[in-house]
């Protein structure tokens, strides 16, 4: 096994005589971030989570995710205890590990019938082996200095001595130097935490180097009995009864970030209580700067900085925004409108009975003048119905939106955000268009068709219709939905 | 720190080191949770449940056999899992890419399933960060034998299953399609 790739996790018991700590192992792991615990609170329900994962948990959804209970963050208290166990079996687990794994090696080379003699030995009789082995190769230098063949051998046992050895390290405590070179030793997983603050525990250290040594697990977790520094806990703000331009202000003062909507700087702030308060819990409390970094992170990853590259999968959720979406692509559906039309000046009258993808685009040009659609006093509805038709006229989205219009008719409860502008219009229509009614398959959900079938219908009653009729009372033919809202405002 | 965490982990766990740079934007605490529950599903797998990242971390794939003794059985069902950047405080979204013929799954795979939907103060979704990629994919496969027709998003199949399990078991086959069979 390559000591690189060592990272420690509860299936490294596996296969070895110690197989049942893993169990051990794993019920020292919080259930949110299925590490070890960093700084355990215990809630009012009794369950145990890290600080930071309970309260970002807490801020979520106000519930204990173990048992649903309900909770507030200011109900924790620290399980000191149970942090005392995680920082003393971490200490103890790289000795541990590297027992069991001596363990299980020996056991597999015992099956070897090759290797039967040298199986019986333990590690230091193989190193002894080996020593006297090199010292004989050695016989033409023995006018070398002892001490030259005394270095030789002890290089043997480091890179013979034991596969799971570490062949860079000098020591065996299953400890990493800090990457940034401050010198220190930790844990791997100590590691990524430490670098963010090396330089701040470097400067703490030099203040601090009489009172507290170095000890063998002189990482982050290190040490629960230090006093914690005095820092008040912070709550969350009554976010609802607070302006933008008040939050703002709030913003500042606390020295975060102040971008960004009131909503999302309520997000910032939630998270930053999160972060400050966690900290406070910590018995290593760490510097402002270092939980901005944190907020940062957050920033970039979940804030206002995140990638928003889940847009294309928005549009199929249920409480999808219709009519804020069309609001917010306005301008793009407007220059499709307006491209179509140009598109229909350029080749006049062409009969709209042409291929599937381009219907929508080709029979909104055939009424130009009928299409109220681009300016910008569009009921809600019809936004909505922008949407959707312009979604439609879009071959590589029209299957996406399709779907969700078609499936959720009258099934299910929470589910006709798209489909509810269209019953007003729907209603009226019914009794308007029997005749149309009988050649269509009947299918009483699809809504779709029959606001289009009104659509027909109402133009060969009201108004004479440029399209050749046996386009008009073809069934199969669809109509796009921008024309819709036009009957709006006309009933 | 995306950039430091990712080399962390890249430099960490073999198994999962490609996938982990790929996913670039995710945040360090969603890529290391989810290295740990790929762990524990490689390490202690479930029979009937399977699932692995794709290229991205955050989205996976898994496949799903139905439950014995079900108009689903010895059928096999492939979904998708997409995990936001905020999991595990917020649910993954899971949809079935397999056809399915189920009183609470859409015709796109939809799932309508309590434990997948947020929680919180005046929202009925029961979703726990304390929940995992496992325990959803085993809710799941549990939803296949018991849908609950109090709330179906597909009405036809909740009448029938309470009506005539027959043809609820002909129009599952029907629409079945075997993985082996979809082109994706």
């Amino acid at each position: 096994m390559d000591s690189a790739y060592d990272v420690p996790d509860s299936t490294d018991w596996l296969n070895t005589p110690l197989a049942a700590l893993a169990d051990l192992e794993n019920a020292l792991h919080c259930q949110i971030c299925k590490e070890f615990y960093d700084t355990p609170m215990i809630t009012s329900c009794s369950h145990t989570f890290c600080s930071r994962c309970i309260r970002t948990s807490l801020s979520a959804d106000g519930r204990c995710p173990a048992c649903r209970a309900s909770d507030q963050a200011s109900k924790l208290r620290n399980n000191w205890q149970l942090q005392e166990v995680v920082s003393t079996f971490l200490a103890a687990r790289p000795q541990a590990i590297q027992i069991a794994r001596a363990e299980r090696d020996n056991a597999n080379n015992a099956r070897k019938p090759g290797k039967r003699k040298r199986a019986v030995l333990d590690s230091d009789e193989i190193a002894e082996v080996e020593k006297g082995g090199r010292t004989t190769r050695s016989k033409s230098r023995r006018t070398e200095a002892s001490q030259l063949s005394q270095q030789e051998t002890i290089e043997v046992e480091d890179s013979e001595g034991d596969d799971d050895f570490e062949p860079e390290q000098p020591k065996d405590d299953g400890l990493v130097e800090c990457p940034l070179g401050c010198g220190k030793r930790m844990k791997i997983e100590a590691v990524e935490p430490h670098l963010d603050r090396c330089e701040d525990e470097k400067e703490a250290e030099k203040r601090a180097k009489s009172r507290t040594p170095l000890g063998a697990f002189g990482g982050s977790r290190a040490s629960p009995r230090q006093t914690p520094r005095p820092q008040d806990r912070i709550s969350e703000l009554n976010y609802s009864l607070l302006k933008e331009g008040a939050m703002r202000k709030k913003m500042d003062e606390l020295g975060l970030p102040s971008f960004g909507s009131k909503q999302l700087m309520v997000r910032r702030h939630t998270e930053w209580v999160n972060l400050w308060n966690a900290s406070c819990d910590s018995s290593r409390a760490r510097s402002k700067r270092d939980l901005l970094h944190d907020l940062d992170t957050w920033e970039r990853t979940q804030g206002g900085k995140a990638p928003t590259s889940s847009q294309g999968h928005a549009i199929m959720r249920k409480d999808f925004d219709g009519a804020g979406w069309a609001n917010k692509n306005k301008d793009d559906f407007s220059r499709l409108i307006a491209d179509a039309r140009r598109k229909k000046n350029a080749t006049p009258a062409e009969p709209a009975s042409k291929s599937e993808g381009v219907e929508g685009m080709g029979s909104s040009a055939t009424h130009p003048d009928e299409n109220p659609m681009s300016d910008g006093t569009l009921p809600q509805a019809s936004s909505s119905q922008q949407c959707s038709g312009n979604a439609h006229a879009n071959p590589s989205e029209s299957a996406e939106l399709g779907a969700p219009t078609l499936s959720t008719n009258g099934m299910h409860g929470t589910s006709s955000n798209l489909d509810n502008p269209q019953s007003p219009i729907q209603q009226p229509s019914e009794p308007a268009n029997g005749h149309l009614e009988k050649t269509i398959s009947g299918n009483g959900g699809d809504r779709r068709r029959e606001s289009q079938d009104y659509h027909l219908n109402s133009q060969d009653g009201k108004e004479p219709c440029e399209l050749p009729s046996h386009v008009a009372t073809s069934p199969l033919k669809k109509m796009p939905m921008f024309s819709i809202p036009h009957e709006l405002s006309e009933t | 720190m995306a950039s430091r965490a990712s080399t962390m982990s890249s430099s960490a766990t073999p198994s999962v080191s490609q996938s982990t740079k790929a996913a670039a934007p995710a945040n360090g605490n969603v890529i290391k949770r989810l290295q740990s529950e790929l762990m524990t599903l490689m390490t202690s797998p479930t029979p009937g449940i399977s699932a692995f990242p794709t290229a991205d971390l955050t989205r996976w794939n898994a496949t799903l056999s139905g439950p014995a003794d079900t108009p689903y059985a010895s059928l096999s069902f492939k979904l998708t899992l997409a995990f936001p950047a905020n999991y595990p405080y917020a649910p993954p979204e899971v949809l079935f890419k397999t056809p399915i013929y189920h009183p609470n799954v859409d015709m796109s795979g939809r799932i309508c399933l309590d434990i997948l939907k947020p929680g919180g103060q005046g929202k009925e979704g029961a979703w726990s960060a304390a929940l995992n990629t496992e325990s959803v994919l085993l809710s799941v496969q549990s939803l296949l034998g018991e849908p609950n027709n109090a709330s179906p998003l597909n009405g036809e199949a909740a009448l029938l299953w309470d009506s005539n399990q027959e043809e609820f078991k002909r129009k599952v086959l029907a629409r079945h399609v075997e993985p082996s069979e979809l082109e994706d």
